[in-house]
Order: structure tokens, then C-alpha cells, then sequence
């Protein structure tokens, strides 16, 4: 374990990958019971599906393949937007995930 | 207190409970330290949480509080000995400051006064069956405003009802076995009643995250074991269905107990597994209680399976009990979502106050600093009334 740990790596090297991205950090922080789950809906918003939250991000541009400006990344740093989410900020490496899978083309 | 004020405090109590949220209820600190040794003591289920029976509507008021009278309708009305009935009520005060990479966010500072908990509770038993069920509106912290300004359609009304946990007991007369299927949390671990508590939202018992599943628990003389199968909402979660299995086991001793437990839970796009142990310590000459959790994860994706991770989800601090009806505790928080990636570890520092002036009614405070994969930083100061019936 200590020889595992000793050999961290740098956030850049996980593979920017939809389906990680919604399973790892979406699903557990976004899905929330009182928030952007099946039941809560807030704002209209489900992210618990996969296929789901990719059509909405991309359909209602909160993503645009490839812009560093898409109107998610504003959101993730509470930047001219409301933070989201809102109790505590994202790991940056995990926001800087989310940004390295827009400028790769945000694919599905 | 008098019966008017008893009866104006319960109708006033239910008739709020129909138009509030629902959230957790166990209180695990007050094992050993109410000189009671398991969570089943005082409850009804079969791991604690939930419903309180008579001995623990004794203890509320003799030890837990600064006295009155802990009886279900404060005593007002004596129950039939086959029908339990209960309820939560808190108001919140909550307020948060939180700075990204980017600096302090806009929303800092600000105030939210929320109501937090509305549960109304039943349980009604007939021989060796006994039926539970916790009923309540989910509420909201904070009113929904669409990042990008349109306006989509958000769940009914209605849809905020809820039923967090409802289930049915099979306990046979001089059995140490329970069984219970129907919906509630698989015990593990701690279980703290703080579902911000990152021992409890990271590892998949966040708010309303209860499963339905099956389970048998066991209780031996200094022992107690619970295992459970469980799979997700599956009408609301449909979209993420999860199957799984949690168990767990405690071993106790005069002033202290050890527990061990497993989890596995399978979804469509990953697996995770989480396997760790938790310890009470009493110290009762310092009227302290330790607690500590520690658990190590597993998780992989199907469609990236370069990106498995470990992951450690901790949880150590003492709570003080300095006189009758106040506790303080002071606890370090920590999660790590990904062992072998830097910079994705969160840490916290959580204190609360807890102050029960009598039985039914109590003052809680708890502030929190975290640390969020650098730079991020985030502050939590809340007050909570608490009322329960």
C-alpha cells in the first residue's frame, strides 16, 4: 500500500472519460437526494443517468465540445455563476478532469 | 409542563410535519455514555436509528436531558402496548463560506433558514411482526435557481413526499434473530446522524440514499451482527439501479466496543467495495467518548478501467459529556477519492454542541472547516432546533 501511495500520480494522467466523469464525480455530487436527483430534480435537472446527463450538458450547452469557456466550467468554479455545487467546491483536479474532457471534444 | 402547552406543542408539531423534510435520527454517541450498551436498547430496529421505545423515552428524560417527561405525546395519552408513534422536527440556520481556486465564490456568507426535518413515525406490532414506517415532506435548503436563468419543469408537490423508511420486523420470542425487509439504511459502521458526514455521504448513506433490501440481524449478549442485500430506489432510481450487500459486526466489551464491516455495491457503469472497522472507547471518569471509523474502498468502471481507484474514507474524535443534557464533540474528517492521484483528498474539522434543556427538546451547533484537494476551502457554521415527539 505504502509503495502504491508513494507512486501518486498527477491528476492529468486519469483518462478524461464520460463515463468515468458521470460515475465518479457527477453521480456522488451532483445526484444528490436534494439536488440534481430523480427525485429532487432541482432546477429540472436529473443527473442520474449517464446517457441523460450527457444529452442534457451538451443539448442545453452547458458543454461545448472543445470551448474552455462552456458555461459548466463557470458553474464548477463559481465563477459569474452560482458554485455547484453549492456546499463545497469540487476537488480542482477533478474539475480540471471535467475541463480536459471539453477540450478533448467532450465525447460520449 | 402543563398538558395545554403539551397538547398546543404536539398539534402545532403535526401539523408542521406534513409540510417538511425528512432526515436522519441516530444518535450513537449516546452509546455507553447513557449507560446503555447497543444502539436496540433504546430503539425499536433492530441496529437503532429511528423510533425510540420505552426504555429509551425513559432515559430522554432520567439521563439523556436536563429532565421532564420523554413519553411519546409527553405522556399525554398512555399508547396501546401493540402501536409506537414518534416524530422529528428541526429548523436550520445554516451559513457557508467557500473559496475555489478561483477565489471566494458569490454565494458566500450568505444565510439559509430552512426547514431541515419533518418525520411523522409509526410502528405497530402484532406477535413476532411488527411494521415501521417513517413518513415526511422533503424539504430544501436552498430555492432552485437555473444556472443558465431558463425555466424547466421541477418535480410536483407531491413528489416531496416521502417515505425514508418503511419495513417490517420478524422478531420471535427468545430469538436473538430479527429479520426485516422493506426500506432502511444496512447498518455500518457508525452511523452517525450527521448525513453530511463524509463517513456517511461517501460511502453511499447520504440523505433519502436508503435501500430496500433484506436483512437478519443478530443479537448475542456482548455481540451484535447485521447482514443485508439491498438494492436501490428502483422506482425513482430506475435510471442508476444498484444491487448489493452490506454487513457488519460488533463485538463489545465493558466501556468499549469494536465493530468490522463489508460493502459491495454493483451498478451498471461500476463496482465499489468498502471494507473497515469502527471503535467506541468510554472513558467515564472524563464522561469521554471516543469514536473512530476507518474504511478502504475499491472502485472500477466499466468503460475506464485504467481509471480503478482506492480510496479511504476516515472519521476519529471524542465527545465530551461535561453534565447532564450537553455534549460536545470535536471529530477529524477524511476522504480521499482516489489514492494513487494527488490532490483529490478532502479533510474536515467538525465540532458540535448539543444542548437537550429537557426531554423532547434540543439545541444543536456544529461548525465545520474543510480542505478540498488544494486550493479549495470550504465553512460550515449551523443551528438546528430540535424537536422531537
Amino acid at each position: 500500500m505504502l509503495a502504491a501511495l508513494a507512486s501518486c500520480t498527477d491528476p492529468g494522467e486519469r483518462e478524461a472519460d464520460w463515463d468515468f466523469i458521470h460515475a465518479a464525480i457527477i453521480e456522488p455530487s451532483c445526484a444528490t437526494s436534494s439536488c440534481h436527483s430523480s427525485l429532487s430534480m432541482t432546477a429540472g435537472i436529473d443527473f442520474e443517468d449517464v446517457d441523460a446527463s450527457y444529452d442534457f450538458l451538451l443539448g442545453q450547452f452547458f458543454v461545448v465540445p472543445f470551448d474552455q469557456n462552456s458555461n459548466l466550467l463557470f458553474l464548477l468554479n463559481g465563477v459569474e455563476r452560482p458554485l455547484m455545487p453549492p456546499d463545497g467546491p469540487l476537488p480542482k483536479a477533478d474539475v480540471d478532469l471535467v475541463k480536459a474532457w471539453i477540450a478533448e471534444g467532450a465525447l460520449r | 409542563m402543563n398538558h395545554l402547552t403539551a397538547a398546543l406543542t404536539t398539534l402545532v408539531f403535526v401539523s408542521v410535519a406534513w409540510v417538511l423534510a425528512p432526515d436522519a435520527n441516530a444518535y450513537p454517541h449516546f452509546q455507553f455514555s447513557s449507560d446503555t450498551d447497543t444502539c436496540s436498547t433504546c430503539h425499536y430496529a433492530p441496529a437503532g436509528g429511528g423510533l425510540i421505545n420505552g426504555w429509551g423515552r425513559e432515559e430522554a428524560g432520567d439521563t439523556l436531558s436536563r429532565g421532564g417527561d420523554g413519553a411519546a405525546l409527553h405522556g399525554l395519552a398512555e399508547m396501546p402496548s401493540w402501536l409506537a408513534i414518534g416524530g422529528d422536527l428541526r429548523a436550520a440556520a445554516l451559513m457557508k463560506g467557500v473559496e475555489t481556486s478561483e477565489g471566494t465564490v458569490n454565494e458566500s456568507g450568505k444565510l439559509h433558514i430552512f426547514p431541515m426535518q419533518a418525520d411523522v413515525s409509526a410502528r405497530a406490532e402484532h406477535k413476532a411482526f411488527a411494521l415501521t414506517a417513517v413518513v415526511g415532506l422533503r424539504g430544501k435548503a436552498r430555492k432552485s435557481a437555473p444556472p443558465d436563468g431558463s425555466m424547466r419543469e421541477e418535480a410536483g408537490a407531491l413528489s416531496r413526499l416521502v417515505s425514508r423508511e418503511h419495513f417490517i420486523t420478524y422478531a420471535p420470542d427468545d430469538s436473538k434473530y430479527t429479520m426485516r425487509g422493506g426500506r432502511f439504511y444496512a447498518p455500518y459502521g457508525l452511523r452517525l446522524a450527521d448525513h453530511t458526514s463524509y463517513v456517511r455521504r461517501h460511502a453511499g448513506f447520504g440523505m433519502l440514499k436508503e435501500t430496500y433490501g433484506l436483512g437478519v440481524s443478530r443479537r448475542g449478549d456482548a455481540n451484535e451482527t447485521h447482514i443485508t442485500a439491498h438494492v436501490s430506489d428502483p422506482i425513482l432510481g430506475s435510471q442508476n439501479l444498484t444491487f448489493g450487500a452490506t454487513a457488519m459486526h460488533e463485538k463489545r466489551g465493558d466501556s468499549h466496543a469494536l465493530g468490522a464491516g463489508a460493502r459491495l455495491r454493483f451498478a451498471e457503469s461500476n463496482m465499489q467495495a468498502w471494507a473497515g472497522g469502527h471503535y467506541k472507547h468510554w472513558f467515564e471518569s472524563k464522561k469521554l467518548l471516543l469514536m473512530a471509523e476507518v474504511n478502504a474502498g475499491y472502485q472500477s468502471f466499466a468503460e475506464s478501467p485504467d481509471n480503478s481507484r482506492l480510496q479511504l474514507l476516515g472519521y476519529i474524535g471524542p465527545v465530551w459529556f461535561p453534565t447532564d443534557g450537553v455534549s460536545a464533540s470535536v471529530a477529524y474528517e477524511h476522504f480521499d477519492e482516489d489514492l494513487l492521484t494527488r490532490y483529490v483528498e478532502r479533510h474536515a474539522i467538525t465540532s458540535t454542541i448539543s444542548f437537550l434543556p429537557r426531554a423532547h427538546y434540543e439545541i444543536f451547533l456544529m461548525g465545520r472547516a474543510e480542505r478540498i484537494g488544494p486550493p479549495g476551502r470550504s465553512f460550515t457554521g449551523m443551528l438546528q432546533l430540535h424537536y422531537y415527539l
